[in-house]
């Protein structure tokens, strides 16, 4: 096993390099998802969970560890009310139409 | 800032689940679209307009999804330009993604991600000024 020679006094020793955090990008995404598309909503939350898997492992810079945990839950959020929304549509809509054509069936 | 044309796997690693996110929100949305069409009965995809009356910034997208598909884009342009110029630029860099396996990489510093991020939140309000002076 190889070892690093120790770094001269006064002269910080040498960190590998980590990538910057998209915290407040994803946060933004994630916000987006409420008031436009899903779309936003799963962008939230997939560069959530990627950008918390790459911090876990040390490649990320940690300081944006709770805006992105934030922005992936905003982003968990804004799906599942996005798809229970269009369920909730759908399900009305057959209601009506149903009851619509009942009615006109029994005239 | 630094722009890479660097190589990549044909296809994009995009998660199962997030594919299937996808698959059921659009099955949703064209199963709502094709019922209230056919019926006649009017039914509303959206869930800021319908809690609020107001149309989304991203509102139009299933018409010019429509337009395109039948072969007019500066109608589906017209919709909503900033989502069908994102989505063009989507596809376009997804074509030559499978085409010649290589991706057009944006290495962006922290402030600079920040000024690009402030610069489509300043689009994003322009595009959603124009839907709902001009579209609805």
């Amino acid at each position: 096993m190889t070892q690093l020679p120790p770094s001269a006094p006064g002269v910080p020793a040498a960190t590998p390099t980590v990538k910057p955090h998209r915290g407040v990008m994803i946060l933004v995404f994630g916000i987006l998802g409420f008031v436009c598309c899903i779309i936003f909503s799963i962008v939230a939350w997939v560069m959530g969970n990627k950008d918390l898997a790459e911090m876990a492992a040390g490649r990320m810079d940690r300081s944006g560890e709770g805006l992105t945990k934030a922005g992936k839950i905003c982003g968990i959020v804004g799906v599942a009310l996005n798809i229970v929304f269009l369920v909730v549509t759908l399900l009305m809509w057959l209601f009506f139409s149903a009851a619509i054509f009942a009615k006109f069936s029994q005239m | 800032m630094r722009l890479e044309w660097s190589k990549v796997s044909r296809w994009p690693a995009a998660p199962w689940w997030a594919v299937g996110v996808v698959g059921l929100w659009l099955a949703l949305v064209a199963g709502v679209e094709i019922l209230s069409r056919a019926s006649g009965l009017a039914a509303e995809t959206c869930l800021v307009k319908r809690l609020t009356g107001y149309p989304c910034p991203t509102c139009g997208l299933t018409r010019a999804a429509l337009a395109a598909a039948r072969l007019e884009p500066l109608r589906a342009l017209g919709y909503n330009p900033l989502f069908v110029s994102l989505g063009a630029a989507l596809g376009a860099a997804l074509l030559l993604r499978v085409v010649f396996g290589r991706a057009v990489r944006l290495n962006l510093s922290r402030r600079e991600g920040h000024v690009a991020l402030a610069a489509f939140l300043a689009l994003l309000a322009a595009d959603w000024a124009y839907v709902m002076c001009f579209v609805g």
